[in-house]
């Protein structure tokens, strides 16, 4: 009997407080459209869409009071007011002027807003001053743009960690665009300083490889040499183990971006040697590699892994295609073991490899092509 | 890899939340009206950053009436990455309609057929590496023998 008293008494008081609540929604919707009327605010259609979400809650509000429900028709009401005061936000005297949100500068967002602020910068500075972007810049570009997406949607996730990750390795690819084409943009992409609260991390250390192409890049240019030969094999091999540094600092595999970049600084090195020896021949005896580097840098399979990967990377993004990455992911590893092994002289091996590597390839490019896929008896 | 510094962990107000998502909200209607009122190329990136940002402000409304106030600020927040890289990108391409000759650079945002010619190009190359390093393992094998 008691309690049967009690939930009638909380029910008569929740529906009492309801109808007041509802007499002050009342109130400030009046209010509000008479505040819009007035109003000469460019933001006004979006504070009449806030009052319009009012109504549709106090609406709502009244069917559940008819229907007894005191406790939603309270909730309505709440949400009601909600809206009025994001109404009443858009009608503060703001003049127009557009103000930006502030975020924490140490917050994740904010670095993912100079990743933004990068891209942007670059075309902008590409766009006027018409430098000349070469394939593989555009490449590289379209690769950072997906990587701040990416970021985008960790930080919807929840995903801090894996959108810092996502942001700053895009900075850095910008880091390296910028200082590639620092003489033809007249700007900065990306400041030096925004990587200093990373000094002695990974991210360091990449971008003082970085520093060491671009410087090394600059020197091939100032000696009037062409990269040919030995220079652009090194050349190429730091460009490549770069990319690579950047991958693994992705994976957060900090040992391989250590280990990375001690890698490219000693080609850049030896590439500068060789551009200083192509300066002056006469100077001495001509820089030696060390034994089997060469074929080292010249190994196809870095290519054809590089290729496959940025395939994979590309249709990623394309939910419909996940069969395709997935048949990708092993034809890269058969290939090179296809290679070892026919270096070793074991030719059954190595065909038995280079034939799956095939099957899975075919597979593949039907299964994108004509969107099924069968192994193909031929091959 | 440290999470530090962004809103993990503490539960925005009320206020600061619906105060952000009105800026990121006019900040996005005075974005559209300027591109809708461009006359030339739209580029789609630009075009979807607007989609993308407009969709997170109704899912941060719909979450601020649901007091789930970390969750709506985050939902703001991701409108505002989504608009700040669209005005960004809108106002280069102003520059280059204005100043250049209207040659715009791509980000990467190839229509569909572009990318799949692409993609299955590149597959046909790789393949006939693949082909070639089989007659290589041939020719090797037959020489041994």
């Amino acid at each position: 009997m008691l309690e049967d008293l009690t939930k009638f008494w909380s029910k008569w008081m929740s529906g009492k407080r309801s109808q007041q609540l509802m007499n002050v929604v009342v109130e400030a919707m009046t209010e509000a459209r008479q505040k819009v009327r007035a109003s000469d605010s460019p933001f006004k259609s979006l504070a009449r869409k806030c009052i319009d979400k009012a109504e549709d809650a106090y609406q709502e509000a009244i069917y559940h009071l008819k229907d007894g429900e005191p406790q939603l028709c309270f909730q309505y009401c709440k949400q009601g007011l909600k809206f009025l005061s994001m109404a009443m936000l858009h009608l503060s005297d703001s003049n127009g002027r557009i103000t930006e949100p502030l975020l924490d500068d140490e917050s994740t967002e904010q670095t993912v807003i100079k990743l933004s602020e990068a891209i942007t910068r670059f075309k902008a500075s590409v766009e006027y001053t018409n430098a000349e972007v070469s394939s593989e810049q555009k490449e590289r570009l379209a690769e950072v743009v997906r990587l701040y997406f990416d970021a985008i949607n960790h930080v919807a996730n929840g995903e801090s960690a894996s959108a810092e990750l996502a942001a700053h390795a895009g900075l850095l690819y910008m880091y390296l665009l910028g200082r590639e084409l620092e003489d033809k943009l007249q700007s900065c992409i990306v400041e030096p300083e925004t990587f200093q609260r990373w000094r002695g991390s990974a991210v360091a250390r990449i971008v003082s490889l970085i520093d060491q192409y671009a410087e090394t890049q600059k020197f091939l240019a100032e000696a009037s040499v062409i990269a040919h030969g030995r220079i652009k094999l090194y050349i190429d091999a730091a460009r490549r183990t770069l990319d690579q540094c950047i991958v693994s600092y992705q994976d957060s595999d900090s040992d391989d971006v250590s280990r990375m970049a001690k890698a490219g600084s000693m080609e850049l090195r030896m590439a500068a040697r060789l551009i200083e020896y192509a300066r002056y021949p006469n100077s001495g005896p001509e820089p030696e590699d060390e034994s089997g580097i060469l074929e080292e840098l010249e190994d196809p399979t870095q290519d054809f892994k590089r290729r496959v990967a940025r395939l994979q990377r590309l249709l990623r993004d394309k939910d419909e295609e996940v069969g395709v990455v997935r048949r990708l992911s092993v034809v890269s590893t058969y290939v090179s073991r296809a290679r070892n092994l026919l270096a070793s002289g074991d030719y059954s091996e190595a065909e038995r490899y280079a034939r799956s590597a095939h099957l899975d390839i075919d597979f593949a490019r039907q299964l994108l092509t004509d969107h099924h896929a069968t192994y193909s008896d031929i091959i | 890899m440290s999470s530090k510094g962004n809103s993990k962990g503490k539960i925005p107000t009320e206020l600061k939340v619906m105060e952000r998502l009105t800026l990121v909200e006019q900040f996005i209607a005075k974005l559209k009206l300027d591109f809708d009122a461009s006359g030339f190329r739209k580029s789609r990136i630009v075009e979807n950053g607007i989609a993308s940002g407009l969709a997170a402000i109704d899912k941060a409304v719909e979450l601020i009436a649901d007091e789930e106030f970390k969750d709506a600020d985050t939902a703001c927040k991701v409108a505002w990455l989504h608009a700040h890289f669209a005005r960004g990108l809108f106002d280069a391409e102003t520059t280059e309609h204005y100043l250049g000759e209207g040659v715009f650079l791509e980000l990467g945002d190839l229509p569909d057929s572009e990318w799949r010619q692409f993609a299955a190009e590149e597959l046909s190359e790789l393949q006939e590496e693949i082909v070639n390093l089989r007659a290589e393992i041939k020719e090797q094998s037959n020489k041994s023998a």
